[in-house]
């Protein structure tokens, strides 16, 4: 034992003699091969087929390789739809039809000219594979083309969403039905999308090794301006103290994501490298079990979100990379003044609570995704703040596929849930509906109010953000769902990289449009 | 022999039937949902319903478990809900990376093993700064041990690189999956000379742990052989320490030193998936780590049982090399 604390002090004290990672960022030039260095932190996890992949970091490739119809303007926090493949469209006034204008002298990245024929092609292969995102096109009656470039979808139901569902990361992208035709195999072309593309970005994939690597280059036929960058270079980094090193060495020009709190705080005091927290529609909730023990009582709910003090959280856990929720919808979904969240920092009523309860029902469980060390830290908080108050609450861990299994069986849920989420799209029913719906995706701890539920036919319908601020309005007098921070992009990169914040947007976490990056 | 390698043919299978009911009973009765976790929170509960059947779980357990087995009788593992690639194929992707780093690990154990026995029984000079050092080493979490070697010997030295297995973008991709074996084959020096900048720090890591475990019973064996009544006829007759050493003690005493290198390879194993997240070292470690949290299934069972079979052909081939070592043993 004696020998083991000696070698790790002797190996410390030798990583501090030389310097932490984060104070010795070396000077970086910029690269004159015109070639982009990024990494992954972990595999994406799912092929880049967009009709598939349907998680966070690996819209890096989907949103750089395909595009689709519509898309979201960046730079800015306000969601706002404008023109992709289609260069104008209209909805009906009942949401049911929407008629669409495509953009001409577009190729796939096989040399097959873009027109109406591949819209129909992309919506029907979304629904034959029939995997995450294809609740999108669930709804589409039918795909109608007139002439190569005007093509107008109809809805079996209204749904005022449907335009952000086109612009959405997750969206349909359009595909090239001659690539997929020729590749479909037995999996509607999923194999060959594992390690090819068909999309018509400004980059096409060159490498994608699961777990290793993955590569893109500049499409040359790309309708837009010419990118800069000619190549994009992603190695898979596992551990995000190795991906810093590299980076403050000047191997990488940028971090996309997930860094740690330590080293946010770090980054935001090493003046040689360029700091942006950038805006998204990510917040970390926090859920309350209405199933479970004096969590049952809505005033115990409420008095246990009182208790929660977001200021030191913020504060400690995420230091110039979120702000406080004050709407019961993540940040930039809807405008300032809907949707409110008045909770008010206030342990009076759980402290009196607490004091009143046999000391079998004054521990709770608190529990965070497995996967985010910043829910950790949060749930440890706000434990030892419950324990100031009288209430134990202990800390548990849950892999992903256990949160999502309590929606079919609830047992073993815990009393409280830390975790974080985004919308698929800006528009407010893409979150409503899976949070506060009783059948709802993301609804971990089936908490649900009649009254929530009976306005969701018409938020779809109508899209009318009094109707969403309404939903917002009730489910924060559940007691049970509490938009504790909302998170930034924090990303970090290199000086002379230039372009960051115009080239990310509100509604696609963990990216950047590589297209609109350069050096200078 | 023959005999040996029947029964412990007949033991991988016993393994391989034991594991898999294992892995069919925690996911039967784990409250873990993958369908929806591959899903997500869109999909309708027909979507999932209908996903659910594609893969085959909604049928009764044993039925599951009957599948799986017929499968792996035909090199089918299954296919992986993350990677959505068969599981035999990410396995034949990851396991050579992880075999070549295990590889490299033992030899550099090995080396540093027989050095450390050598050096303190002999007393070569630098022999006691040497033990220090490795002791220091294994006594030191491989993790910890991982990240003071990048941070000075890539960070501040600049000598070797830190993480991946190449920073060649077009190094081959086969035949072996060992890239330092597959640049030879393909006439690639440049591919094997960096595959094996790559594979020190990393190689050495695993190592530190192994090399004196090894290392201290194969000195305290040589130790008691050189003590013995034949060592000391042999330096009677005149010969050196080194010579009595190497011509008649080693063999004797290799016995509990590959006992040992067999038991270590196992635990190598437990390193070699630490020492993997923190080199981005893309073999099972990574794939494993990855596969957990959204519970994809048959990628843990497969590298699951991909270990259980590996350990005991490991524990084979150590039995015979103890028995060709020493004829005495009766195995």
């Amino acid at each position: 034992m004696k020998l083991r604390i000696l070698g790790a002090a002797a190996l410390l004290l030798a990583a501090s003699a030389c310097g932490s990672s984060g104070s010795s960022v070396a000077k970086s030039t910029a690269p004159t091969d015109h070639v982009l260095h990024l990494s992954f932190l972990q595999d994406p996890g799912q092929p880049p087929d967009p009709d598939v992949y349907y998680s966070g970091q690996g819209l890096l490739l989907t949103t750089n390789l395909y595009e689709g119809l519509l898309q979201y303007v960046p730079g800015t926090a306000t969601p706002k739809i404008e023109a992709s493949l289609a260069e104008t469209w209209k909805a009906s006034p009942d949401n049911t039809t929407f008629t669409l204008t495509l953009r001409k002298g577009v190729f796939f990245h096989d040399g097959t000219p873009f027109t109406s024929a591949a819209v129909k092609s992309s919506f029907d292969r979304r629904a034959a594979v029939n995997q995450g995102p294809a609740y999108m096109v669930a709804d589409v009656a039918s795909v109608t083309t007139q002439g190569d470039y005007d093509v107008t979808i109809k809805l079996k139901t209204p749904d005022a969403a449907f335009l952000d569902y086109l612009a959405a990361p997750y969206g349909p992208k359009m595909m090239s039905p001659t690539a997929m035709a020729a590749n479909a195999g037995k999996d509607h072309g999923q194999t060959y999308l594992q390690t090819h593309d068909a999309g018509t970005g400004a980059y096409t994939l060159t490498d994608a090794k699961v777990g290793s690597h993955y590569a893109m280059k500049a499409f040359d036929k790309w309708w837009g301006p010419k990118p800069y960058f000619t190549s994009v270079d992603i190695p898979v980094q596992t551990d995000a103290s190795t991906q810093q090193l590299l980076f403050n060495k000047g191997q990488l020009a940028a971090i996309l994501h997930d860094l740690t709190a330590s080293a946010v705080k770090q980054y935001l005091g090493t003046p040689s490298i360029k700091t942006y927290p950038l805006p998204t529609l990510m917040s970390d909730y926090l859920y309350l079990n209405p199933n479970n023990g004096i969590l049952k009582s809505q005033a115990t709910r409420v008095a246990l979100q009182q208790a929660v003090d977001i200021d030191q959280i913020q504060k400690q856990v995420f230091t110039g990379r979120a702000t406080k929720g004050v709407q019961a919808y993540p940040e930039h979904m809807m405008a300032a003044g809907l949707a409110p969240q008045n909770i008010v920092h206030d342990p009076a009523p759980l402290q009196k609570l607490a004091a009143s309860l046999p000391a079998s029902q004054k521990t709770i469980t608190i529990g965070y995704d497995s996967v985010s060390p910043d829910n950790q830290t949060v749930a440890n908080l706000m434990s030892a703040q419950y324990a100031a108050l009288g209430i134990t609450a202990k800390v548990q861990s849950y892999p992903t596929a256990t949160i999502f299994g309590w929606i079919t069986d609830p047992k073993g849920a815990p009393d409280m849930l830390v975790t974080l989420g985004w919308p698929d799209a800006a528009q407010p029913y893409t979150w409503s509906h899976i949070s506060f719906a009783p059948d709802g995706g993301l609804n971990y701890l089936h908490c649900s109010d009649p009254q929530i539920t009976s306005l969701f036919a018409s938020d779809k319908q109508t899209g009318s953000p009094d109707i969403s601020s309404k939903i917002g309005e009730l489910s924060v007098a559940t007691g049970c769902w509490y938009n504790l921070v909302n998170q930034q992009d924090f990303m970090v990169a290199q000086p002379w990289l230039k372009g960051v914040q115009g080239a990310h947007v509100v509604t696609q976490p963990n990216t950047l449009t590589i297209a609109g990056l350069s050096v200078g | 022999m023959l005999r040996l390698i029947a029964k412990r043919l007949a033991g991988m299978a016993a393994i391989i039937f034991a594991l898999t009911a294992v892995i069919f009973l925690l996911q039967k009765i784990s409250p873990l949902d993958p369908v929806h976790a591959m899903l997500g929170g869109n999909a309708s509960k027909a979507a999932i319903a209908q996903q659910r059947h594609a893969l085959g779980l909604d049928r009764p357990i044993l039925s599951q478990f009957w599948h799986y087995l017929g499968g792996l009788l035909h090199g089918d593992f299954g296919t992986s809900y993350r990677t959505r690639r068969p599981v035999g194929s990410d396995l034949g992707f990851f396991v050579p990376a992880t075999l070549e780093l295990a590889f490299y690990g033992l030899l550099f154990a090995i080396v540093l093993a027989v050095l450390l026995a050598f050096g303190t029984t002999l007393n070569w000079p630098g022999a006691r700064l040497l033990r220090v050092v490795l002791l220091a080493g294994a006594s030191t979490p491989a993790f910890l041990l991982a990240i003071g070697a990048i941070i000075i010997f890539y960070q501040h030295l600049g000598w070797l690189p830190a993480t991946g297995r190449t920073d060649l973008t077009n190094a081959p991709d086969g035949p072996t999956g060992l890239l330092t074996l597959d640049g030879l084959l393909n006439g690639r020096l440049d591919v094997t000379v960096d595959a094996f900048k790559h594979l020190i720090l990393p190689g050495l890591a695993v190592a530190a742990g192994p090399a004196v475990s090894i290392g201290r019973v194969l000195r305290s064996s040589l130790i008691g052989e050189m003590q013995s009544g034949y060592a000391k006829t042999a330096r009677a007759k005149g010969l050196t320490e080194g010579r009595v050493l190497r011509g008649h003690v080693l063999r004797n005493s290799l016995g509990p030193a590959l006992s040992m290198t067999g038991l270590q390879v196992g635990l190598m194993f437990a390193g070699v998936l630490v020492i993997e997240e923190i080199f981005s070292w893309p073999g099972i470690g990574q794939y494993t780590a990855q596969s957990i949290p959204v519970a994809d299934f048959p990628a843990i069972a497969g590298v699951t049982l991909l270990l259980g079979v590996g350990y005991v052909v490991i524990n084979t081939i150590v039995d015979i090399l103890q028995a060709i070592a020493d004829p005495r043993i009766n195995i």
